[in-house]
């Protein structure tokens, strides 16, 4: 785009780029534990090269977005893991109504005839929240699956850890791993999801398969980010089709397939461990020279990749 | 890359300026971030054994921030046991440390909307203030059986004879009938059912017409004295000499009749009990005791010292700041182990005027001779110095004052060239000692950019003797350090003026609007505020300096209507605005006045001196006061034009002025 055809954003509309930086630097320091520094910012603004609207208009939606990124850092990881926990109880509990004579002991009997798994492969997120759910909510390794077939035969509930739910269909990940866990190891076995965010297509989904979900934050229209319900835009609405034209244009130079994040998501949170790639590329996207200012650790299924270790060898 | 970086992060770094709550600070933290003031200035001939040990109650005056709750609670019993523990190894010899510090503090701080509800709902002032009375004897006996009951748990105090000797009594005192047996924690049950009965009484007489009927009512001093009394009596350890400090945080929150009580303990104080209170400026509601013929006075039935005060005018004051910002930061093991803990060195003790000028004008240098639009470029580069804007302004101010360029000029060489002339000592008086700031305020204002506030010095001098101004400028431009430049602050111990300048600024810019939310006269306050800081940038942008850096004001308080004398307290009171510490006269011929400043924190917001030269004082009449509170946005009128109605007004001339809107 000629810098003669840009777009007029009015961005100038925003707070300006020092009060959108303070808010930045205030959010670092409380909730990103001082993780992110200006030069890091100011290394990722540069990506925004004045090609949709001017540089200074860029740098601000570029900002607004920043500053209205989620960001889930370890502790408040910790505290989602105890949350999903004690709501598991809870609504195990409150399925058996009646027969509840005594809490603590009908506790005891669900973690006795429970076992926690995580969803995906080793080494993915799953694997990684299902140590930090462990750690989080003080539980003894034997309530958690090593072996999955050598289950005892009184386990009764698997309870699958991981952190976003949002496809649902043929993209949900969780029903296929789950579906094939349960085939493979834990037939006629109750299965249960807990994670940490998810979207209401994707629990109804899950559901209907027979998979109770459990889960601390379920995203709406709200929580994408260009809709036209959208929190980000809830003051500046004048601004959500010049910042998705902005966050298109880029996020397509990036991820040409979904320049809005995986599923169009157009989601912006991430945790401290990683960022679902239904986050907006231009966030954690990190070819074709572009610096991103969050991680994203892809996963790397072709076998092929690692070749590049031959060197090794 | 963001991760990466993390990995070589030093995780242990926080903040060391983010905790400044004394009120939410434990015992160990308060502990650990103590610099005694005594070190450092002097309170008015009180010293640090005096808070203990002398008889005549103390109040102790500040606006927020400048850290009596802090004070207050480094002396009382749970900071001053953690202080024992530190120095002695046993318990009974904690006891040690009581004595020889000659007291024991029991904290006291009654929050302003428990104090108001002691008011109102049909209920006649007189019988709120017995049950203020007999509430107040109840809170502050229960504060002292609580530390007795530690004192004894702890084995500092002798567990025999307080069971025997003084439980009973007290039990007797409360109003015990059982005939049984009973420990502290009886006792303080007991007291705290006699509390909620107050409770229950100032929550369901708003809903319905009951009266207060106590189990047993107690008067003033029947516990606050007694207990103490009593403990004197029967505990051999109290026999040797530990007075009852009773320290009450907040006093300008109690309500007039409230005052009156505790008033009259301060009057009537017996040995081995005195009080120190803390209080903002103007907390004194009343000087009357209960009974409204008698009144306390100032010398005769306490001693008072002003925190402020004590803290602008002492030389001190810096080297406390030091000294508190050096605790904290040896809390961060990185700046620990790399010696990084003079703030004076991380922030640099001074600005460099010269290099700001500099900077300042580097886009467009020499545009300031623009002043100069009648002189001749031969002229003009008699007053060049390409090195230095700050005496190029000086040369301007110089031929503006009908100083010729050639005498401008060899003034100037004298100067730089160091000689002993009278016109290089001239020079030197009005560059160094006199316009130099000025010059620097006028040079930013001909270039339409801002002043910078960075540098210790100045930071000590915007905190305006409020020590908790201080540290929010550090914790602001630590948090701007750590975002802005990381490297610099973690691995050369350095933050550079652009933050330190961003924090002045922002916290002006909290604290200015801070003032809107002051209870009462919070609007009054912002638009004096807002309206005498743009007054004094109009100084600070006379092209004549004629009155450099004028920052403060005469007015006489007693004239002013009293609803805007009132909204007056209460800017002193909220240290929105700072009396001098002594009357001053304002000019040759006038009656002596109290002179007031602006605080210092407002400075980068207005764009104005941080320091207060004296000299020059603006008065103000009444009726100023009062516009400059009720209205929006006054407009003065422009310096220039007022001052060339001046007649006899020359230079050198530093009296007081009034002026016109």
């Amino acid at each position: 785009m000629s810098s003669n055809s840009k777009i007029k954003s009015s961005a100038n509309y925003l707070p300006s780029e020092e009060d959108l930086k303070r808010q930045i630097m205030l959010t670092s320091a409380i909730v990103w534990k001082h993780e992110l520094t200006e030069q890091e910012i100011e290394k990722w603004l540069s990506n925004f090269k004045g090609e949709v609207f001017s540089n200074s208009e860029e740098r601000k939606l570029a900002l607004w977005l920043l500053a209205n990124f989620v960001y889930y850092n370890n502790e408040e990881v910790i505290h989602l893991c105890k949350t999903l926990y004690r709501d598991f109880i809870h609504r195990m509990l409150s399925e058996r109504q009646n027969r509840v004579v005594d809490v603590k002991s009908t506790i005891r009997e669900i973690l006795d005839t429970s076992r926690f798994y995580y969803t995906g492969r080793p080494g993915e997120s799953g694997a990684f929240v299902l140590y930090l759910f462990r750690q989080g909510n003080s539980l003894p390794l034997d309530n958690f699956i090593y072996h999955p077939d050598e289950l005892p035969q009184e386990i009764s509930t698997i309870v699958f850890l991981d952190d976003v739910t949002l496809s649902d269909g043929a993209k949900s990940q969780a029903a296929s791993y789950i579906e094939e866990a349960k085939n493979k190891h834990f037939k006629n076995k109750m299965s249960v999801l807990l994670t940490f965010i998810a979207t209401n297509k994707a629990i109804q989904y899950l559901e209907k398969k027979g998979i109770k979900v459990i889960s601390c934050i379920v995203l709406d229209e709200r929580n994408k980010c260009f809709s036209h319900e959208s929190n980000v835009f809830h003051y500046f609405h004048d601004q959500l089709d010049n910042c998705k034209i902005f966050a298109e244009h880029y996020g397509s130079k990036v991820k040409p397939l979904s320049p809005l994040g995986y599923n169009n998501c157009q989601f912006i949170f991430g945790f401290f461990y990683n960022t679902p790639d239904n986050t907006l590329p231009i966030f954690w996207a990190e070819n074709n020279g572009w610096y991103p200012i969050i991680k994203r650790y892809d996963k790397n299924y072709a076998k092929g990749k690692y070749i590049e270790l031959e060197r090794f060898v | 890359m963001l991760k990466e970086n993390i990995l070589n992060l030093n995780d242990s770094y926080k903040n060391p300026f983010s905790e400044y709550n004394a009120n939410v600070m434990e015992p160990k933290t308060i502990l650990s971030y103590w610099c005694s003031p005594f070190n450092f200035m002097q309170f008015a001939g009180v010293n640090e054994s005096d808070v203990y040990t002398d008889k005549m109650p103390i109040v102790f005056i500040g606006g927020r921030g400048t850290g009596k709750t802090m004070f207050l609670k480094y002396f009382s019993f749970p900071v001053q046991i953690e202080e024992a523990r530190k120095i002695v190894n046993d318990n009974r010899s904690s006891l040690t440390h009581f004595i020889q510090k000659g007291g024991i503090g029991f904290y006291l701080r009654i929050d302003g909307p428990r104090l108001r509800s002691f008011t109102g709902a049909g209920v006649s002032d007189e019988t709120w203030l017995s049950i203020f009375t007999h509430y107040f004897e109840l809170v502050l006996g229960r504060e002292y059986i609580a530390v007795l009951k530690r004192l004894t748990e702890d084995e500092i105090l002798n567990k025999k004879s307080v069971s025997q000797d003084f439980i009973p009594k007290i039990d007797k005192l409360i109003g015990n009938a059982s005939k049984k047996s009973r420990s502290f924690e009886d006792i303080l049950a007991e007291i705290d059912n006699k509390l909620l009965e107050v409770d229950e009484f100032r929550a369901n007489i708003r809903f319905s017409n009951i009266s207060f009927q106590p189990q047993k009512a107690f008067t003033s001093e029947s516990l606050s004295f007694s207990i103490p009394q009593i403990a004197k009596e029967t505990i051999p350890e109290f026999k040797e000499g530990i007075n009852f400090i009773v320290l009450i945080d907040e006093f300008e929150n109690f309500l007039a009749p409230q005052q009156r009580i505790v008033n009259a303990l301060l009057k009537f104080v017996e040995p081995g009990i005195t009080f120190r209170i803390g209080m903002r400026s103007e907390g004194f509601r009343t000087f009357e005791t209960i009974s409204k013929d008698d009144f306390i006075k100032e010398g005769r039935d306490y001693r008072k010292i002003v925190f402020e005060e004590v803290l602008i005018k002492d030389k001190g004051y810096q080297q406390f700041l030091k000294d508190i910002a050096r605790k904290r930061l040896e809390k961060v093991k990185l700046f620990m182990e790399k010696g990084f803990v003079d703030i004076s060195k991380i922030l640099d003790n001074s600005e460099n005027l010269e290099e700001e000028a500099k900077l300042l004008t580097k886009k467009n240098p020499g545009k300031h001779f623009d002043l100069l639009k009648d002189k001749s470029p031969h002229e003009i580069k008699l007053l060049e110095n390409s090195d230095n804007p700050l005496i190029e302004m000086l040369n301007i101010l110089w031929v503006s004052r009908k100083v010729g360029p050639n005498e401008v000029n060899q003034s100037m060489k004298e100067y730089l060239n160091g000689e002993n002339t009278e016109k290089a000592k001239k020079y030197k008086r009005d560059y160094i000692d006199k316009y130099k700031l000025s010059l620097m305020f006028l040079l930013a204002s001909v270039y339409r950019k801002k002043k910078m506030y960075y540098s210790f010095n100045t930071f000590s001098f915007l905190s305006s003797g409020i020590v908790g101004h201080f540290i929010e400028l550090c914790r602001n431009c630590f948090q701007y350090a750590e975002f802005e430049n990381r490297e610099l602050l973690f691995q050369k111990g350095k933050i550079l003026p652009i933050q330190q300048d961003k924090a002045a600024k922002i916290v002006g810019d909290t604290e200015l609007h801070m003032i809107q939310r002051i209870e009462e006269f919070g609007d009054y306050l912002y638009r004096f505020t807002v309206n005498i800081g743009n007054l004094f940038r109009d100084y600070h942008k006379d092209k004549g300096i004629k009155y450099p850096e004028t920052n403060q004001f005469a007015v006489d308080k007693g004239a002013i209507e009293e609803k805007y004398r009132s909204a007056f307290n209460a800017a002193l009171k909220w240290s929105v605005i700072q009396k001098k510490p002594a009357l001053q006269q304002p000019s040759p011929g006038k009656h002596v006045k109290d002179i007031y400043t602006i605080n210092r924190i407002f400075a980068p917001r207005f764009e104005i001196s941080y320091r207060t030269r004296g000299g020059y004082s603006v008065e103000l009449t009444p009726q100023d006061v009062k516009k400059l509170m009720t209205e929006n946005d006054v407009k003065p009128t422009p310096i220039r034009k007022r001052l060339r109605n001046k007649k006899n007004d020359k230079e050198g001339n530093w009296g007081q002025q009034s002026f016109d809107f």
